[in-house]
């Protein structure tokens, strides 16, 4: 059984998705919000009590944020991409070990996506980077 | 012509050379950060609730105190927390069993040479020592008069050395935690480190 999607609708899902580097910006959300879900189930009574829990809160929502700087302003993924890509490497010491490793994977590969993304060439589009 | 283009997705293509040349330095970097922090050369801030058995041959702190405090989501388990401003840890083992849905139990078991962390705060729900030695130990109720307490006491040390001694912490948090010599173990069923089995 499938959903049926009303063909406009579905074509305006499509136009927006193609814009922009989708994956890499649900990637970097995820893991930003992995490494936050790992604080808050973890620490139980502790919950925003030392280095690793306040920094897997920070690291996290500055995560999540270039993931959707990467959707919202695709023209800033150089910047969303090298940022995201720092904060996953502090995060490996900073909190949890990167989320026990999954969060970590989950914004390398995300930011590596941004900062590899190539837009459409499109003709209407002269100034888009090469 | 070569178009190095790769369709990856729906939403837009993907070089596999920008993939790459990111990929590297991100794994590089995460490679020397482990093998730093296995080696002792790079602290790991960590702050969690796993359940964890811990059997340690020395143990010793400076900067403790402890408290009688509720363990578990809504304070349901008495459990005793303790502060320490630093503490060591010789070799070490510990024990954490998960009870996976299709895999069944996991036992994962850690052998630690030498660790040490600062700002260090467990709250245990049980530990025994075979031996401890206390210097500049202090005992403090709070009280509103002088034959009333009022409070739950508190008990803290300058220094403490315990040797032979079995933990199980319910929840932990420190600033930094410098390891040396881990050795990291994952076996099926619930069998861990038994009592003096660390090396």
């Amino acid at each position: 059984m499938t959903t049926v999607m009303p063909a406009g609708r579905r074509s305006r899902w499509r136009g927006w998705r193609q814009g922009r580097p989708f994956v890499a910006g649900l990637l970097l959300g995820l893991g930003g919000l992995e490494l936050i879900c790992v604080s808050w189930a973890g620490l139980g009574f502790l919950r925003f009590t030392g280095t690793a829990g306040a920094a897997s809160w920070a690291l996290g929502a500055l995560i999540v944020v270039t993931g959707m700087t990467t959707w919202h302003n695709p023209a800033l993924r150089f910047f969303s991409g090298v940022l995201a890509a720092v904060l996953s490497l502090v995060s490996l010491v900073a909190a949890n070990l990167g989320g026990l490793l999954l969060g970590f994977l989950l914004t390398a590969v995300g930011s590596a996506l941004t900062l590899a993304w190539v837009p459409p060439q499109t003709p209407s589009s002269p100034h888009e980077e090469h | 012509m070569i178009d190095n283009s790769l369709a990856v997705t729906d939403g837009g293509r993907t070089s596999p050379l920008r993939f790459a040349l990111a990929m590297v330095p991100l794994l590089g970097g995460a490679g020397v950060l482990l093998a730093g922090s296995a080696a002792g050369a790079v602290s790991v801030a960590f702050a969690g609730e796993v359940p964890v058995t811990v059997h340690a041959a020395r143990v010793s702190a400076s900067g403790v105190s402890a408290s009688p405090a509720g363990s578990g989501h809504g304070g349901l388990l008495p459990a005793l927390a303790t502060r320490a401003e630093h503490a060591t840890v010789e070799d070490a083992c510990v024990t954490s069993t998960a009870h996976l849905p299709v895999v069944g139990a996991v036992t994962a078991v850690v052998h630690i040479e030498r660790a040490s962390a600062s700002g260090l705060t467990v709250q245990a729900g049980k530990a025994t020592a075979r031996s401890v030695k206390l210097s500049g130990a202090r005992f403090t109720t709070p009280r509103v008069a002088l034959d009333q307490p009022t409070g739950l006491f508190t008990v803290g040390a300058k220094n403490v050395s315990a040797g032979t001694v079995t933990t199980q912490p319910n929840a932990f948090t420190a600033g930094t935690i410098t390891s040396r010599g881990v050795t990291i173990d994952l076996r099926e069923g619930t069998a861990g480190c038994e009592r003096g089995a660390a090396r």
